[in-house]
């Protein structure tokens, strides 16, 4: 069992990587194809033109396409990135640099997501009917459809603005260099708190419908009744019965949930200034860094593929009726 | 009482002929003059423009979709039922689009006399003076005609107004604009009677930083978004179905290939790669429209590939291919009227995504930029003035909300419609 599971994972790995490679070779030439091109950023056109050649001879632009793509497919499968134009250090390094604050405002965005989107269904389940739930249901669908970067500058407009309570971009404080370890701190989460509101309510709103719906569903069942009929309490039925039932299903939306915060997380970071992958790969596309617009396509893609893996494993250990659809 | 479509319709209409009586006017008699003009055979002075065919349509729809409402009363089942909040936003909406020129009767794009019409709050009101117009007599008929034409169609230069604080009536005249005062010949002025003519103008939501009415440019950017949501839909309807079919009928090796491309580019957070695309190759409506259109067929695929698959099991299909059906017929007649409700509702979903994804990219300076009015690149000029009008984010930001609360809504509904066992 455990070997076929191995199995299963190492082949689907193998299949999620050679389809990442196809893509990424897509970008490359749809990249190589489009026009400008990127030493022209670095070469004061007053130069002579000589000069620009000889840039763009060191960048190896100049050789044929596939000449090109060989080169870059052979240091792809050696893992080497090559230089970022822009930052002038190799691309593995400056993404070492954003990464981690990207995956840091992710993760804590998917568990805030997660956790508030099931203590607000169990709000609902438990005053069904009542204000609350009526309340809480139309507004997730508000909330749902609030698109991202309205919702940033809104929420900027009140707690920064005319509130003055919370700062509007970036990442610490300007005079943060005296402050103790302590200090920093509250003031890291005091510049996270308007970021990860922005980047969780749409996914919060999202997977509290998918949760009140399941509640619904699995309450409306026989056994329910049957359950109540025989006098079991209403907690109990809740935590033992109706939550273990309805949980399996969310696990695969969390999955492709995960996939859709990084594209959120774009946005975000624009909107707040935050030294993430996202900000990263916007300037890298405005700036026509081609090694690092690769690199980060490719961070992205291993993300996702991980992410999904996760997800699917994650939920066929909760449902084993589905485990054998992802052993096969 | 009970308001049904029919009522809504109708009011509608009638309270927008009623509010842009003169506007109404105008555009007849511009008709009525281009009419004479191409009748006498002088329409080479006639440049069509957009505008012109804007207005026209408008009124003749004005005229039009009156009579059909009353003519189909008891046809069509839709027009007496009870109207739904999202029906009524609905109608809205496609009123918006239909007359912009009549609701708003402003150029979205006129700029004029930045120091008095610059970041205005909402509700404020202007004074306008207007200036003499120049008529150049080329013939009688042509004459009449271009009057008519700048007085409907209002330029984006606003050559002929000028906005102002206050007025010192003299001679010469002597006006204010936020603290400088300036000389003008009484001669220049439009006169009516004895005074200058001073009308008022009120942005009714303010205006932003070159002082264009933020008003007009919701209304006419309502089109812009719904446009490129139509297109864009379109685009990924074509993509996916021929895809879709082609991977249902014809062989194993085309399902695989499509299959595996769909889930990679689901997987992927595609907003990278639209924001790759446009930035590399340029932006403009219609590369907007074709990349979002080849970004989100995913979906639409999958539901037409399974769809397919499904139907070509099915008793009544094998038994209508036994028959012998041309596959047009195949087609049209077994196989159209069980995919119509799903992709139709899909399309309607997948419309509110792309408006989304549209303000989006307007949002990072991608979208149709300054040349056409657009509401993301709205909330993205807001932005940067939030500390001083807030206006500014406000009214596109919950023009986005409304109308995308009303597509998913829309989307839902009609799935309930046609999906009976869906709650």
């Amino acid at each position: 069992m455990k070997r076929k599971l191995l199995y299963a994972i190492g082949k689907r790995l193998l299949i999620s990587f050679a389809i990442l490679f196809v893509f990424i070779s897509f970008l490359f030439f749809l990249i190589r194809i489009s026009p400008g091109d990127p030493s022209q950023k670095l070469i004061s056109p007053k130069l002579s033109p000589a000069l620009h050649e000889s840039v763009k001879e060191s960048f190896a632009l100049n050789d044929p396409i596939l000449e090109q793509f060989y080169n870059f497919t052979k240091n792809m499968l050696t893992g080497q990135f090559g230089y970022s134009y822009d930052y002038k250090m190799p691309v593995t390094k400056v993404i070492l640099e954003f990464l981690p604050f990207t995956l840091i405002l992710g993760s804590l965005s998917f568990v805030i997501q997660l956790a508030l989107s099931f203590w607000l269904a169990y709000l609902s389940l438990k005053n069904r009917g009542k204000f609350l739930d009526r309340f809480l249901s139309k507004f997730s669908l508000v909330m749902y459809v609030t698109p991202i970067f309205v919702l940033g500058v809104f929420l900027v407009f009140i707690f920064s603005v005319k509130l003055d309570l919370l700062p509007t971009s970036g990442i610490s404080s300007v005079d943060s260099y005296r402050y103790s370890f302590w200090q920093n701190l509250g003031d890291y989460i005091l510049h996270l708190i308007l970021p990860l509101i922005t980047l969780s309510a749409a996914g919060t709103a999202l997977f509290y419908r998918y949760l009140r719906d399941y509640f619904e569903d699995v309450r409306s069942k026989s056994f329910i009744l049957n359950l109540r009929s025989m006098g079991v309490s209403e907690n109990v039925i809740i935590w033992k019965h109706i939550i273990p039932n309805s949980i399996s299903p969310l696990v695969s939306i969390a999955g492709i949930e995960l996939g859709t915060l990084l594209g959120g997380a774009l946005i975000t970071e624009v909107l707040f200034s935050l030294p993430g992958m996202g900000r990263l790969t916007i300037n890298a596309i405005f700036a026509r860094d081609y090694p690092l617009i690769i690199g980060c396509s490719f961070i992205a893609g291993v993300l996702m593929i991980f992410s999904n893996l996760l997800a699917d494993l994650s939920r066929s250990i909760i449902n084993p009726r589905y485990s054998k659809e992802f052993l096969n | 009482m009970r308001i049904n479509y029919f009522i809504m319709i109708l009011t509608a209409v009638l309270l927008l002929f009623a509010v842009r009586f003169n506007v109404v006017v105008d555009s007849a008699l511009l008709i009525y003059s281009l009419v004479n003009l191409i009748w006498k055979g002088q329409s080479e002075s006639v440049h069509f423009s957009f505008d012109l065919f804007d207005h026209f349509t408008g009124l003749i729809l004005m005229i039009i979709i009156p009579l059909i409402v009353l003519i189909f009363k008891n046809k069509i089942k839709l027009l007496n039922q009870k109207i739904s909040l999202v029906g009524a936003v609905t109608l809205i909406l496609t009123f918006i689009i239909l007359f912009s020129p009549f609701i708003t009767n402003y150029s979205p794009d006129l700029q004029k006399d930045l120091a008095v019409t610059k970041l205005l709050p909402p509700f404020s009101k202007v004074k306008i003076l207007h200036l003499k117009k120049e008529t150049k007599n080329i013939n009688e008929h042509a004459a009449e005609f271009f009057e008519r034409k700048t007085e409907l169609l209002k330029d984006d230069f606003g050559s002929s107004i000028i906005f102002i604080d206050s007025l010192v009536i003299g001679e010469p005249l002597v006006y204010f604009q936020s603290q400088t005062s300036i000389r003008i010949d009484v001669d220049k002025i439009e006169m009516s009677g004895s005074k200058p003519k001073v009308t008022t103008k009120t942005f009714l939501m303010g205006t932003d930083e070159f002082g264009r009415d933020i008003f007009t440019r919701i209304i006419y950017g309502t089109r812009v978004s719904l446009f490129v949501g139509l297109g864009a839909v379109m685009v990924s309807l074509l993509i996916a179905s021929v895809l879709g079919f082609i991977s249902a009928y014809y062989g194993k090796f085309w399902d695989m290939l499509f299959n595996r491309a769909a889930e990679t580019l689901f997987a992927f957070p595609i907003l990278f790669l639209i924001v790759l695309t446009l930035a590399l190759f340029g932006n403009n409506v219609f590369s907007i429209l074709f990349v979002l259109g080849a970004a989100s067929w995913m979906s639409l695929f999958k539901i037409i590939h399974n769809e397919v698959i499904e139907i070509k099991k099915k008793d009544f299909f094998i038994t209508a291919q036994l028959i012998g059906l041309s596959k047009f017929k195949l087609f049209t007649a077994e196989m159209f009227p069980v995919l119509r409700i799903p992709i139709i509702i899909n399309c309607v979903l997948l419309f509110g995504n792309i408006i989304l994804a549209e303000a989006a990219l307007s949002y990072l300076g991608l979208g149709l930029g300054n040349s056409l009015p657009s509401w993301g690149a709205m909330i993205d000029a807001g932005q940067n003035y939030l500390n001083h009008a807030w206006w500014m984010i406000t009214f596109p930001g919950l023009m986005l909300i409304l109308t995308l609360l009303t597509i998913n809504e829309l989307g839902s509904s009609l799935n309930k419609l046609y999906n009976r066992s869906v709650k």
